[in-house]
């Protein structure tokens, strides 16, 4: 199968058990209902990428002539996980391309059972020329502890980095960008030079 | 490691560091041994030279039989070529050159047409090329990583066990195991600042971001079916045992998912996005500079 579906199918994978681990938490502190998400519901959310996967929405769909959500099967209780087009392609390449997905916002929400109840989360993932551009999480609900545990997650989900000097950090070596040579940075500059107004 | 030998060679900085027990006569003449290979590979492989090899490809159809170190890079760029789905492509040299990433590194770009199927212009079997018709090759993904094995192999063979190649950031370690060669990860959008360190033993480390060799829309790197100069990405940084392999993997990571990639190389990476987002794999050597 396509390795970009199966990176979205394993981020669905790995928001849903991160919920399960907040309400296990959450069960030190009260006794209740064991949380009904199993290894076995993540496999299912990983299969409804899979059968999308065979299924995607053709360019010439009537769902994507008519900009109908095309909906996704959906997985067997208790966890359903949904799957919707709910943007239509944005560009229009002039190159000819094979992508095998088609540009666009897709969102899946998996909901399990807390002891406080009903919980649902939501990512969106945002596709471009076949690339994961953009992932984001949304969890919310009335309970104010499912909703901590929400927040720590999100937070954690996605590590973003910052920069710090490089005189301020202990190094042999230095990578990145190669440096460039002589004749490409006068380039550079005299490129800059005939551009500036 | 006292004798550190710096130079300019393939348009990039060279830095070399060998042991200090060497007498200054021994890591003399292993230097020589040193220009002279890369000089080698330079008149072979390079699309910025009028003498070389490659400039010759892109003038006459035909069959060329290449220096027998072209048939480990070729085979590794077909690799790469099938799993990113013809995205890495040695193909891309006329598309980059006119990008205006040219001999004269003229930085003005003209019309420019994506690459032709693989199959279609070229057959290769080992070290031998045929070309359908003429045509610009580039070895920029994976060449200097492949420069920088053969140069360390040179080294090994003169029974010098702990070294640094490093070229241009670019760079395979060997040395003992508690003496890690500390790698700062230079911030794309700062290059005075670091955003995390990997610790390399007997390993390399490749490092690809479009900071330094961009022009208008353009970077060293493009998309051969779009164009254009992947954004998403700010840069990749890959460790592997060989330094062809991550150096031509953190190109190939800009078109292609980690999984597909580890269907064929041995790999630990770290993928820095526009959004300064990190997705690393876990065994990735090193520490990053999380934002609080």
């Amino acid at each position: 199968m396509n390795a970009t579906l199966k990176r979205i199918a394993i981020l669905v994978a790995a928001l849903v058990p991160v919920a399960v681990i907040a309400v296990l938490v959450m069960r030190d502190t009260s006794e209740s209902i064991a949380p009904s998400l199993s290894a076995d519901d993540v496999g299912k959310t990983e299969q409804v990428a899979r059968d999308r996967d065979d299924e995607k929405p053709e360019p010439s769909s009537p769902a994507a002539e008519t900009g109908t959500p095309a909906a996704a099967p959906v997985a067997g209780t208790p966890t359903s996980v949904a799957v919707s087009v709910t943007e239509a392609p944005s560009t229009v390449p002039v190159t000819p391309q094979t992508f095998d997905y088609t540009d666009g916002t897709y969102n899946a929400t998996g909901t399990y059972r807390s002891p406080a109840g009903m919980e649902s989360v939501a990512i969106a993932v945002v596709l471009k020329s076949d690339i994961v551009a953009e992932v984001s999480f949304t969890g919310t609900s009335p309970n104010s502890t499912s909703q901590t545990m929400m927040n720590m997650f999100s937070s954690g989900y996605k590590a973003l980095v910052v920069g710090k000097n490089i005189d301020d950090v202990q190094l042999s070596k230095v990578s990145g960008s190669s440096l460039t040579p002589q004749g490409f940075n006068d380039a550079l500059n005299a490129i800059k030079t005939q551009a500036a107004v | 490691m006292n004798y550190r030998k710096e130079f300019d060679a393939i348009g990039t900085h060279w830095c070399i560091d060998l042991p200090a027990k060497l007498d200054a006569q021994r890591v003399e003449f292993v230097m020589g041994m040193i220009h002279r290979r890369i000089e080698e590979f330079d008149c072979a492989y390079s699309r910025f030279r009028e003498d070389s090899m490659v400039t010759a490809m892109s003038k006459h159809c035909g069959r060329y039989e290449l220096p027998a170190d072209a048939a480990p890079m070729l085979a590794f760029y077909r690799t790469l070529y099938n799993l990113t789905r013809g995205a890495v492509t040695p193909l891309i040299g006329q598309a980059l050159s006119d990008a205006g990433y040219d001999a004269e590194y003229s930085l003005i770009t003209k019309s420019m047409t994506s690459p032709k199927a693989w199959d279609d212009v070229m057959h290769v079997e080992g070290s031998m090329v045929t070309l359908a018709e003429p045509v610009l090759l580039d070895f920029g993904a994976a060449g200097k990583g492949y420069l920088i094995d053969i140069v360390s192999d040179l080294i090994e063979a003169q029974g010098i066990e702990s070294y640094c190649v490093d070229a241009g950031g670019d760079m395979r370690h060997r040395g003992e195991a508690d003496e890690p060669l500390r790698v700062g990860l230079e911030n794309p959008a700062d290059a005075t600042q670091v955003i995390g360190v990997a610790s390399i033993v007997n390993r390399s480390i490749c490092g690809s971001a479009g900071n330094r060799r961009a022009w208008g829309t353009f970077t060293h790197i493009l998309d051969p079916r779009l164009l254009t100069s992947p954004r998403h990405i700010l840069a990749v940084w890959v460790v592997a045992d060989s330094t062809m392999i991550a150096d031509g993997l953190t190109t190939a990571l800009m078109f292609a998912s980690p999984e597909t990639l580890r269907s064929e190389c041995n790999f630990e990476y770290a993928i820095l996005r526009s959004d300064f987002s990190l997705e690393r794999s876990v065994n990735f050597p090193g520490e990053f500079f999380l934002a609080s």
